[in-house]
């Protein structure tokens, strides 16, 4: 199977930061494609449900907030029990990898697109699906009696964070403008993959530059890093095909499942669980399970869904 | 090797560690001997395997020399006491 050429802008990305090559990345740049990731994806989705769109989409959407809700449940005791990790710690990184990664998403349709393999266009809603139950676990795992949640804060960062606002705003706007998408469309679906290799370089800088936070955090890590995505991309896949879903779609459903959020989440634990180290969760998801996903674990899942459905 | 499997046993970080680096690079191996690319899977797994193979005898390396010094020390003591 060749690699897509997008990843070799995240391996380009990568190497440029291990040898100290001097490349300047503005962050605003940074922002304005991940914006466009999301709106894009949004968009797509969008339509796709307002031609595909039917009832059955509500058990699966409910089956999909449930494996939103079990990931984290079986992180939490690896890395509290296993990791030794306190609390705190243990519940705001399972919350992480309950919830989803909206770059590893973009390169797992990417890789589809590649190959030739069909999925459900309006997987979108699933993305959004899964941004929250997450969160909602990690807030329970990490509570303890006496505790007091800004609930008020926290609402406000769950739904109206940057990716939550633009994903579930573009699917909107897509269900609703499907006949007009035409005029929007040069830019946001023909760029698509254009903008993913931008994207994905950055993140190869910012993956390359967490290595060292790897150095200090022995074995364990990266153990975890990689063991979890594998849980929850064959519990993605696995539930998939109960759905009845495409090969395609059983892959991208275990690409949600493996994939640990890095942009929504973060925000919500620095409100929900203020004495927990955001700076370890990022580790995990950026400088971890992040590389492993695009560079190994999509091809693997898609290998998941070959062995579990022959 | 007794000693080994004791350590491994009782470091529940190193013992997570090589199940996960030898499920992985099962996984990977069991893709290539199917004809698919699993030579990613089978670098991460031996990786994840050698690093907690180092860290495992790191730990046998420390318990030793944690015991030594005693056994000098009784050493020295001994003809002292008698």
């Amino acid at each position: 199977m060749q690699m897509d050429i997008t990843i070799a802008f995240f391996i380009l990305g990568a190497l440029a930061t291990l040898v100290k090559a001097n490349i300047q990345f503005p962050k605003a740049l940074y922002q304005g494609l991940t914006l466009f990731l999301l709106i894009a994806i949004g968009l797509k989705g969008g339509v796709a449900l307002a031609e595909h769109g039917s009832a059955k989409l509500l058990p699966q959407s409910g089956l999909v907030i449930l494996l939103g809700l079990v990931i984290p449940l079986i992180a939490f005791p690896i890395l509290r029990f296993i990791g030794q990790l306190n609390r705190e710690d243990s519940a705001s990184i399972a919350a992480h990898y309950g919830s989803v990664s909206i770059g590893t998403y973009a390169v797992a349709v990417a890789f589809l697109e590649t190959q030739n393999i069909a999925y459900e266009a309006y997987f979108p809603l699933f993305v959004v699906l899964l941004e929250v139950p997450a969160i909602a676990v990690g807030i329970a795992l990490a509570k303890k009696t006496g505790d007091k949640v800004k609930w008020r804060v926290l609402l406000h960062e769950v739904f109206c964070n940057q990716s939550m606002l633009l994903l579930v705003g573009a699917l909107l706007i897509g269900y609703w403008g499907a006949d007009q998408i035409g005029s929007i469309k040069p830019l946001f679906f023909d760029l698509f993959r254009g903008v993913l290799a931008l994207f994905l370089l950055e993140m190869g800088m910012v993956a390359a530059s967490r290595i060292k936070d790897l150095k200090q955090m022995g074995n364990f890590m990266l153990a975890f890093g990689v063991a979890m995505p594998l849980i929850g991309g064959l519990l993605g896949c696995m539930l998939g095909i109960q759905m009845g879903l495409s090969s395609g779609g059983a892959t991208l459903l275990a690409v949600l499942g493996g994939s640990a959020s890095y942009i929504a989440v973060p925000a919500a634990m620095r409100v929900a669980i203020p004495n927990a180290n955001h700076s370890l969760s990022i580790t995990y998801s950026l400088a971890i399970t992040f590389p492993f996903n695009v560079l190994v674990g999509i091809p693997t899942y898609a290998l998941f869904t070959h062995w579990l459905t022959n | 090797m007794k000693r080994f499997m004791h350590i491994a046993l009782q470091d529940k970080q190193s013992l997570f560690s090589l199940f996960t680096g030898l499920v992985v690079t099962l996984i990977g191996a069991s893709a290539m001997s199917q004809g698919h690319n699993g030579a990613g899977l089978m670098m991460v797994g031996a990786s994840i395997l050698s690093l907690a193979g180092f860290s495992l005898a790191a730990s046998l390396h420390r318990t030793k020399h944690a015991v030594s010094p005693t056994g000098s020390m009784t050493k020295l003591l001994k003809p002292k006491e008698a």
